[in-house]
Formats: C-alpha cells, sequence, structure tokens
C-alpha cells in the first residue's frame, strides 16, 4: 500500500494545506524580514564608515593644507619665477642677436679672405666688404657663395656677390657680399 | 481594540481565511517599499555624495601633497639666485636715465665711449609691451645711443650688451667704420614689469609652480649672463636738512 495515500476528509485535507501554506508564508516573511533589516543595517553601516573615511580625508587634507602653508612663501616665489622667467624667455626668443650673427659672419671665410668692413643693411642682413691679396682666393669666396644658395650652410639663408673690383695692378680684389642669415 | 471586519466566509469563490494568508505579507512588502524610499535609497545617495566628496578630498589631498613635496626638494639656494638673476633682468620701474648708464658702464668696459644718447623711444620694431596670454605684463624701455671706439672691441661689445643683466635687446644696429674706430649707432630696449603678478599662493596648482624645461634654460642661460650696474644713479633715500637762513627778501 501507498504512503502517500491520504485518508483524511476532504475538510481536514484542506485545513492541513492552509496550516502548511500559512507556515510557508510566515517563513517568507521572516525571510523578508530578516534580509529587509540587514539590509538597512548594511547600508547605515556603509554609510558610517564612509563618513569616516571623509572625516579622516578631510583631517588629512587639512594636515596636509597646513604643511603647504608653512612653505607659502617658497610657492609664491617659485610662481614669480615662472611667471618672470616666461617672460624674459619670451624677449630672449624674439630677440635678434646681433653678436651671435656677427659671428657667423666673422667665421664664414678662412683667414685667407680678409673682411675688412661689414654693413647691417636689415635685421638678418649682412652686406661684407672683403679683400684678397691673391686672386686665386676668390674660388673661396665663389664657393662659399655656392654652398649658402645650396643649403649646405645651416645658419646662412642666400649669398649675392655685388661687385667685385680688381684693382689696376691687378693683385687686389675688392668684393661685396650680400648674406642673408636665416 | 481590536477591528472586526465581518467579512463573508468565501470572496469570489475562495475561502476569506486563505485569502488573509495569502495576503499577510503585503503590509512587509508596503512597509518595505516605504522605508526603500525613505530611507534606503536616500542612504545609498548620500554614500554615493560621500564617495565622491572623499574622492575629491583625497585628490586636492594628492595635489597638495605634490605641491609640497616639489617645494621641499627645491633648492632653497638656488631659488634666491633665480629670484636675484630674474630680479638683474628686469628693471623694476621705467628708468631710461639708469640704463643709459648701464649701456655706459658695459661700453667702458671695452674702451667706448657714449658720444650721444637719446630717450625718445622712436619707432619701435614691435609694440610697447610684450605680451603673455594677451596680457600687457612688460614694457619696453627703448634709448638710442651712439658708442664710439675700437674696431677691434666691437663684437666684444655687442656680444657684451647681449649678455648682460638687465637684458638689453638691440632693435637698431648701424655702423659707421674709420680705420680703426668705429662709431656704432644703436637702438636698445631694456624691459620691466608693468603688472605685479599677484596670485594667491594657494590656489596655484604644481604647474604653475613647477618649472619647464623651457624655463629652467633661461634662468640657467642668464645666470651666465653679467650683471651690470649702472653707477652715479640718484640716491632716493636720505634725511631731510632743514637750513638755518635768513629769506633775503626780509632783510
Amino acid at each position: 500500500m501507498s504512503m502517500d495515500l491520504n485518508l483524511l476528509p476532504s475538510r481536514a485535507k484542506f485545513q492541513a494545506a492552509k496550516i502548511k501554506l500559512k507556515k510557508r508564508v510566515m517563513l517568507f516573511n521572516w525571510v523578508f524580514v530578516s534580509f529587509w533589516f540587514l539590509f538597512v543595517l548594511v547600508v547605515l553601516v556603509i554609510n558610517f564608515i564612509t563618513k569616516a573615511r571623509l572625516n579622516s580625508a578631510v583631517k588629512k587634507f587639512n594636515v596636509e593644507q597646513t604643511q603647504y602653508n608653512a612653505l607659502i612663501g617658497d610657492a609664491s616665489l617659485s610662481y614669480q619665477i615662472k611667471y618672470t622667467a616666461k617672460l624674459v624667455g619670451k624677449v630672449l626668443k624674439d630677440r635678434f642677436e646681433y653678436g651671435v650673427s656677427i659671428k657667423k659672419i666673422n667665421n664664414l671665410f678662412s683667414s685667407d679672405v680678409n673682411i675688412t668692413d661689414y654693413q647691417i643693411s636689415a635685421e638678418k642682413q649682412f652686406i661684407l666688404n672683403g679683400k684678397l691679396t691673391d686672386g686665386s682666393k676668390m674660388d673661396e669666396v665663389e664657393q662659399t657663395i655656392k654652398d649658402i644658395n645650396s643649403g649646405k650652410m645651416e645658419d646662412f639663408a642666400s649669398a649675392k656677390l655685388s661687385s667685385v673690383v680688381i684693382s689696376p695692378d691687378g693683385v687686389t680684389w675688392n668684393f661685396t657680399l650680400e648674406v642673408n642669415l636665416k | 481594540m481590536k477591528l472586526d471586519l465581518a467579512l463573508p466566509d468565501s470572496i469570489f469563490g475562495f475561502e476569506t481565511s486563505l485569502f488573509k494568508i495569502i495576503l499577510l505579507p503585503l503590509p512587509l512588502i508596503i512597509g518595505f517599499l516605504i522605508s526603500l524610499s525613505l530611507v534606503i535609497i536616500p542612504k545609498i545617495n548620500e554614500i554615493n555624495d560621500l564617495n565622491v566628496s572623499i574622492a575629491s578630498k583625497n585628490n586636492e589631498t594628492n595635489l597638495i601633497v605634490a605641491k609640497k613635496n616639489y617645494l621641499m626638494s627645491i633648492n632653497k639656494d638656488q631659488l634666491k639666485d633665480d629670484k636675484a638673476n630674474l630680479q638683474s633682468a628686469l628693471l623694476d620701474k621705467n628708468k631710461t636715465y639708469y640704463l643709459v648708464g648701464v649701456v655706459r658702464a658695459i661700453a667702458d668696459n671695452y674702451g667706448y665711449q657714449v658720444k650721444s644718447f637719446s630717450i625718445s623711444p622712436g619707432k619701435l620694431k614691435s609694440g610697447s609691451e610684450v605680451q603673455i596670454a594677451n596680457k600687457d605684463v612688460m614694457m619696453r624701455i627703448p634709448i638710442s645711443v651712439v658708442l664710439v671706439g675700437s674696431k677691434d672691441k666691437q663684437l666684444d661689445l655687442v656680444t657684451a650688451l647681449e649678455r648682460s643683466l638687465p637684458i638689453l635687446t638691440i632693435d637698431r644696429f648701424q655702423i659707421a667704420n674709420d680705420q680703426s674706430a668705429t662709431e656704432l649707432d644703436l637702438g636698445i630696449t631694456a624691459y620691466y614689469m608693468s603688472v605685479n603678478q599677484n596670485s594667491t599662493a594657494s590656489n596655484l596648482s604644481l604647474e604653475e609652480l613647477s618649472l619647464k624645461k623651457e624655463e629652467k634654460d633661461v634662468l640657467s642661460r642668464i645666470s651666465e649672463f653679467t650683471k651690470v650696474e649702472a653707477s652715479g644713479e640718484a640716491s632716493s633715500t636720505g634725511t631731510y636738512v632743514m637750513y638755518q637762513r635768513p629769506n633775503p627778501f626780509s632783510l
């Protein structure tokens, strides 16, 4: 005979099912309430911990701020130095340095080519007057002009021979050269 | 007082007592929903806000620690030297005659003499201000000066002018050469700060405090320049002396 056989009358069976359902509902209620309170508790604990973390962060910030305030004089000085250095840097960057340019012009030729005089006709534009006692040295002048115009000399943009005057005895060569710097 | 509702034995064919059992969790669910909207969600939002505040505060702390560490790592002597060099690089006000004195002092070192000078600004190569980020912060002080001296020392003089503190910019350069002497007609500009840059140091960012490579290069470069002081500058300090002289008109 099967053990599942229920010999209770139908009303009694219904009552038993109702009691069983009530137990389950009560169990659900307990579980629900437990989770509810647990959830609330967890949220409140996290909230409390977060507030404590914020307080700690604020305290740490205040400590660092106090230490930084002790160095405020250096901070102000550093800022002024940076700011002024930026301005001075702009001035130095923008200005044309004649000293450097003149040095470049002076080093343009070897000692065989004598630069007697120069004029600065415009910024970065030099007019050189040179003198050669040996006509063959004119090759160096011509080669230099060629090198400048072909871009082989990085500081110079262009060069042009304006005039060449040879003395009546054919010994002295005077030339005028226009050189543009980059 | 217990509220007894007179309910029928069955509702829609179901037993009322069964309904009561099924509806038992309803007040709990309603209570949970109310607590969710009144307590739980506001608290969760508060936690989120607090986390944002913590992140922000930690960020501020990190920035301030970085600034503090930077300031503590700076060589104080170097800072003083840089300050002194920059103070020498710029004039503190529009002192044109002092500038002429500076040029004269440099020229003297190379045997040059000031033949003439003019403090009228003339036409400047660019505007009268040096601007950064569209702010007029540095004013130019232009002078014209004619120097006469040895031709051999010409390059040395020009180099010295360009490597001196206060910083001098040669705007105009004209040479008239003789056999051994040379006459340099120069337009020279010096600079002074027109606006005092004050900023609340506590609000400065690390970027505003720390020097970039270009700025370090500038400081390194000007540290190699020669500081020049103009001699004979009129002193603004002194004590007032009242001389007891009779009034000649009252005699």
